[in-house]
Formats: structure tokens, sequence, C-alpha cells
């Protein structure tokens, strides 16, 4: 998304791009502690990540990250459909970007 | 150098500064709370017991190794998504 900014005004194009960055942040966060949660067991005998740790992780990643596309598409749906005018929007924001 | 940066350049580097001991400090919290959670679980002594202080140095070195993999993971993702997103761009301009 940080590529499509266009013809934004410094300022602005800042508060979007810091903007990005914090929901980032928060997504790894919130990920990192689901993906504990769900890979790590609470005995700790050693400090490296076995085999299936590792692998429970990677997939925990590609999962939690393919949940958060798939969910983004369809709230933009449902969006679209309280409030016709979302897509218009989006799409100006669009056309503003590409120019 | 260090003299010709201007005050808001000073201002700038303060404040990530600030960002990056403020981030190390929310993790450390963080870690010292999942690992206390995890690890110390009866109160029959007063102090930390050997297998508990090992139970805690382990965990904290597992956790800061799953958060390196899973930040790259999420880099992986990323750039992926960026050159998709490119090969998108350049297929519909003209």
């Amino acid at each position: 998304m940080a590529s499509s900014l266009g013809n934004m005004d410094p300022a602005s194009m800042k508060i979007v791009q810091d903007l990005e960055i914090d929901m980032m942040a928060d997504m790894f966060t919130r990920l990192s502690s689901a993906c504990h949660q769900k890979c790590i067991p609470k005995e700790y005998r050693e400090g490296e990540l076995n085999k299936g740790e590792a692998v429970c992780l990677d997939r925990c990643v590609a999962k939690y990250l393919e949940t958060h596309e798939k969910i983004g598409k369809k709230l933009t749906e449902m969006s679209v459909q309280q409030d016709p005018d979302f897509l218009k929007r989006v799409e100006e924001q669009n056309v503003k970007i590409k120019t | 150098m260090a003299n010709t940066m201007t005050e808001e350049q000073q201002n700038e580097m303060m404040k990530t500064q600030i960002n990056t001991f403020k981030e190390f400090l929310l993790q450390y919290n963080k870690i010292t709370e999942i690992c206390f959670k995890d690890c110390i679980n009866h109160f029959i002594a007063r102090e930390v017991t050997k297998k508990e202080e090992s139970c805690a140095v382990n965990c904290l070195e597992k956790y800061m190794k799953m958060t390196s993999r899973i930040s790259q993971r999420m880099q992986e993702f990323q750039m992926l998504q960026n050159e998709q997103a490119l090969a998108g761009a350049g297929g519909v301009k003209p």
C-alpha cells in the first residue's frame, strides 16, 4: 500500500505511512501472541525452537496472514453492501493514487 | 557531522531513539508476563527455584527465536506481495 501513495502532500503521506507502520507493528504483536499460544508448549526444557514448533510457527504465520487478507476482502464487501458509496470512495482514492 | 544537523533532525532522531527504547521496554514486560505465567506455577517457597529459573531463561530464548522467525516469514510474505502488486500495476499500465 505504501508504494501506491501517489500525489499526496508530504504531510498527509507521512501520516498514512506512520499509520501503516503502526498497523504492521500491531499485527506483528497480535500474530506473535496468537502463534506463541498455539505452537509453543508451556514446558521449556530447552531454549531452541524444535522442528515441530518451527513448522507450526511457519504455518501459523502463513495462515494468519491469509486469514487477514480474506477477512479484509469480506469486510470490504460488507462495507459496500452497507454503504454503496464506499466503493466509489475507494475508487476515487485509487484514481488519485494511480495518477 | 553532528553539528551540521538541524534542530528538526535532532528531534526526529531523539523520537526514534525513544521509540526504540519504548519498544524494548514493552517487549521486556510482555516476555516477563508470558514466561512468568508459563513457568511459575506454585508458591511453596519465596525464592525462584533453579527449575523455574531455567524454564524462564529457556522461555526467553525461545521467545526471541520465535519472534525473529515470525518477522522473517512476515517480511518474505510482504516482499512477495509487493512483487505481485508491482507485476499487477505493470500489467495494467499502458
